[in-house]
C-alpha cells in the first residue's frame, strides 16, 4: 500500500503547486471576481487610436480614419446614445488617406491626413461644431457604410515655414503662458525634423518653433509638455529638451544632458580577465514627458524607468528615489527580478476626488497609476477585488494616448454591468494598439471601465 | 433568450444524440431482436464516449465565500476506458476536457486525466453504473495555467441497444480544489479557490 501513497501524494503535491502564472491572482478567483465590461457604442474594439480630442462638444479621435462623436448624450442609460461616425478623408489625397494625428485648438480640430503611399500629407482644420450630428444610435447602430461628412480642399492649412516640408508629424495644442499654440511636428526636406508653431491656426502663419530641429537629432518630437508658466518640455525618442520662457522666448530650448541613465552592468564578471566595466550607460527609447500639477517633470522610457524632476530638469531622481521604490526597473510582475521591465508611454493626470492621481500607459501592459505626484508611490495596477480593469482587454493593451475631460457627469456600471449610477468626475479616455477606446471615471473611487 | 453560444451547446447536443446511432454497429443478421442479458466478467473492457454541456455551479473560498459561478454554460467531453474486475465492478481511466465563458467572454479551458471506479446497478435492458474519478486538472485561462487535483462522482444512465452498444448520458459532479501557495514573489496571496462543476453527456459505450 505505501508504495502506492507515496507516488499518489507526490502527484498532488505537485498538483498543488505547479502553476504558470505570473499573475497575482489565482484562475478561479479571477473569474470569481471578474466583473463585466461593458461595451456600449459599438466602435470596433480593435481599432488603434493614436489621438483623441475634445472640440465643438465632441470627441475626436484618430484611428487611420478620423471617427467623432457628442460629447453631450448620456452615458449608460437605455435611452439613444452618442454614435460614432467618420470624416471621409479629403480627395485630394486620394482613397485610403489615412491619419494617426490631431488636435483641437481654437473650437476647431486640425488634423493631419497623410496619402496611402505616403507620398504627400496635408493639415485640415474642420469646424467641429458645424459638423453633421452623428446617426441615431438606435435606428442606425453599426451603419457605419457612409460617411458623416467629406473634407473640403478649402479646409486645408498651408504650412508656411518651415520651408519645404516633406512630412508631417504629430499635433500639439500648447499654452505657453502667453499664446496658445498649434504645434506642428514636421519633416523637412533638408533641415530634417522640426517643430512649426501658430497662435491663429490658420494657414501660411507658421513660424519654425527656435532651436528645436539643432537639438533634436533628427528626431521626430512625439511629445510636448508644457505648465502654462513658461516652462516646456520636447520630447523625441532619444532626446529631452526644456525650454523656460516659452514657444518665442530669448531663450531657446536646451538638450537635457544629466538624466540617470547609469546601471548596473548585467555582464559584469569582477572575476573574469578583464572583468568589465561594473556599470553602464542605457540608451532607453524615451516614452512620454509631462509635468504633474505640483510642478515636477516627469520623463518615462522603455526600460521601466520613471524620471522625475522637481526644477525643470536640472536634476532627476529615478524610479526609487523617483516613485518610493528601490532604484530598479519596474517591471510586470512587481517583486520578480526575472520579468519583463515595463516600457512605459505617456503619461496624464486626473483629479480623484480632490486628489490627484498621476497615470503612465504601458506597452502591452495597460496602464499604472502613480498616486499623488506629489508623493508618488510604486506604480500599481486597479485590483481585481473593486475594478474591471483586470479582466479588461485594456490591462493588456499598449496605452498610446490619455485624453482626460475634467469635471463631467457620467454614470459608471455596477459589478455586473447592468445597473449604473451617475458620478461627477474626471473622465478618462485611452487610445490603445489594435484594443480599441476606452473610457472611465475617476470620482474617487476605483476605476470601472467601459469599452466604446 | 436564446444567445449564439447557447445555441450553438443546443445544436452540439442535438448533433451528438443523432450521431450516436451512426457509432453503432448494425445488429448482425438474426442477432435482430435477440434477448441478451449481458454478463461480464474480469478483463472484459469498454470504451466510452461522452459529450455534451458543463454546467458550473459555485465557486468557495476567499473573502467572497460561496459565490455564482460567473461562467457562462459550456461545453464536455471526454474518453474514457473502463476493465470490469466483476459483473458490477470495474476500474478505469479517463481523459476529457471542458470550457466555459467568463462575463468578458474570456474561454476558461480545463483538460483531465483520472483513474475512476464504478459500480454498476442492472435493470436490464438498462445500467446505471455509479462512476467515481480522481486524477489531474488543468485550467487555462488566457495566459495562466494551473494544474489541480479533481474529484468527480455522478451516476449513468444506459440503454443495452445490442451486446456491443449502449447509450444513455451522464450526470457528474467536480470538485476542483485550486490551490495556491501565498507568493510573495508575485504579490500574490489568498488565491486559493474550490470549482464545483455539473457535467452532463450524451455518451455512447462500446465493449471491446
Amino acid at each position: 500500500m505505501r508504495r502506492f501513497v507515496l507516488p499518489a501524494f507526490a502527484v498532488l503535491l505537485l498538483a498543488v503547486l505547479a502553476s504558470c502564472s505570473d499573475s497575482v491572482y489565482g484562475i478561479f478567483q479571477s473569474i470569481q471576481l471578474e466583473r463585466k465590461i461593458d461595451d456600449d457604442r459599438a466602435l470596433d474594439n480593435e481599432l488603434t487610436v493614436s489621438s483623441i480630442a475634445g472640440a465643438g462638444e465632441r470627441y475626436f479621435i484618430a484611428t487611420g480614419a478620423l471617427w467623432y462623436r457628442n460629447d453631450t448624450d448620456p452615458d449608460y442609460v437605455n435611452e439613444q446614445r452618442a454614435q460614432w461616425t467618420w470624416v471621409a478623408p479629403p480627395a485630394a489625397l486620394g482613397t485610403g488617406a489615412l491619419t494617426s494625428a490631431l488636435t483641437a485648438f481654437n473650437g476647431a480640430v486640425y488634423v493631419v491626413f497623410t496619402s496611402a503611399d505616403g507620398a504627400s500629407a496635408g493639415l485640415y482644420a474642420l469646424d467641429a461644431a458645424a459638423l453633421p450630428d452623428p446617426p441615431d444610435s438606435e435606428k442606425d447602430l453599426r451603419d457605419f457604410a457612409e460617411p458623416a461628412y467629406q473634407i473640403a480642399a478649402d479646409e486645408a492649412v498651408p504650412l508656411n515655414a518651415p520651408a519645404a516640408v516633406s512630412g508631417i508629424g504629430r499635433l500639439f495644442t500648447v499654452d505657453d503662458g502667453s499664446f496658445v499654440y498649434l504645434i506642428v511636428s514636421v519633416a523637412t526636406e533638408t533641415a530634417g525634423h522640426t517643430l512649426t508653431a501658430s497662435t491663429t491656426g490658420a494657414g501660411n502663419s507658421f513660424t519654425e518653433v527656435a532651436g528645436v530641429a539643432a537639438l533634436s537629432g533628427n528626431l521626430p518630437v512625439t511629445d510636448i509638455a508644457w505648465t502654462g508658466a513658461g516652462e516646456i518640455a520636447y520630447l523625441t525618442r532619444r532626446t529631452l529638451l526644456v525650454d523656460t520662457d516659452g514657444i518665442v522666448g530669448a531663450n531657446p530650448p536646451l538638450e537635457v544632458t544629466n538624466l540617470p541613465l547609469e546601471a548596473a552592468n548585467p555582464d559584469y564578471d569582477p572575476d573574469a580577465d578583464p572583468p568589465g566595466s561594473p556599470t553602464i550607460v542605457r540608451q532607453p527609447s524615451f516614452g512620454g514627458v509631462f509635468y504633474s500639477s505640483d510642478g515636477s517633470l516627469w520623463l518615462s522610457d522603455d526600460e521601466g524607468y520613471l524620471y522625475r524632476s522637481a526644477d525643470n530638469g536640472a536634476t532627476w531622481t529615478i524610479n526609487g528615489a523617483a516613485t518610493g521604490a528601490s532604484a530598479v526597473p519596474h517591471r510586470v510582475a512587481p517583486s520578480d527580478s526575472t520579468s519583463d521591465p515595463l516600457s512605459f508611454t505617456v503619461f496624464a493626470e486626473v483629479d480623484n476626488a480632490g486628489t490627484p492621481l498621476l497615470l503612465v500607459g504601458t506597452s502591452g501592459h495597460g496602464y499604472r497609476a502613480l498616486g499623488d505626484p506629489a508623493n508618488p508611490v510604486t506604480p500599481f495596477e486597479p485590483d481585481l477585488e473593486t475594478s474591471n480593469y483586470p479582466a479588461s482587454d485594456l490591462s493588456n493593451a499598449t496605452v498610446l494616448t490619455l485624453f482626460v475631460v475634467p469635471g463631467v457627469t457620467g454614470f459608471v456600471p455596477n459589478e455586473t454591468g447592468t445597473e449604473f449610477t451617475s458620478y461627477t468626475g474626471d473622465r478618462l479616455f485611452a487610445g490603445t494598439a489594435e484594443r480599441g477606446l476606452w473610457r472611465t471615471l475617476y470620482y474617487g473611487s476605483p476605476p470601472q471601465w467601459i469599452q466604446e | 433568450m436564446v444567445t449564439p453560444m447557447n445555441k450553438s451547446l443546443l445544436l452540439l447536443v442535438l448533433a451528438t444524440f443523432l450521431a450516436l446511432p451512426l457509432l453503432a454497429q448494425a445488429p448482425e443478421e438474426g442477432e435482430e431482436g435477440e434477448i441478451f442479458v449481458p454478463v461480464y466478467s474480469l478483463g472484459d473492457q469498454t470504451l466510452q464516449i461522452n459529450l455534451g454541456a458543463f454546467i458550473p455551479l459555485f465557486f468557495f473560498g476567499g473573502e467572497a465565500g460561496v459565490t455564482g459561478p460567473n461562467l457562462t454554460l459550456g461545453g464536455a467531453g471526454s474518453i474514457a476506458w473502463d476493465s470490469y474486475l466483476s459483473s458490477q465492478f470495474t476500474v478505469g481511466g479517463e481523459l476529457g476536457g471542458s470550457f466555459a465563458f467568463t462575463p468578458n467572454r474570456r474561454a476558461l479551458w480545463m483538460a483531465r486525466l483520472a483513474a475512476r471506479g464504478g459500480y454498476i446497478f442492472r435493470f436490464y435492458p438498462f445500467e446505471i453504473p455509479v462512476t467515481a474519478a480522481l486524477g489531474v486538472n488543468i485550467s487555462a485561462l488566457e495566459t495562466d495555467r494551473k494544474i489541480d487535483p479533481f474529484l468527480k462522482l455522478g451516476p449513468s444512465f444506459f440503454w443495452n441497444y445490442s451486446s456491443q452498444w449502449a447509450f444513455g448520458a451522464n450526470l457528474h459532479y467536480w470538485f476542483v480544489p485550486q490551490l495556491y501557495r501565498d507568493d510573495p514573489e508575485v504579490g500574490r496571496a489568498d488565491a486559493s479557490r474550490f470549482g464545483n462543476f455539473l457535467e452532463f453527456t450524451l455518451s455512447a459505450l462500446y465493449h471491446l
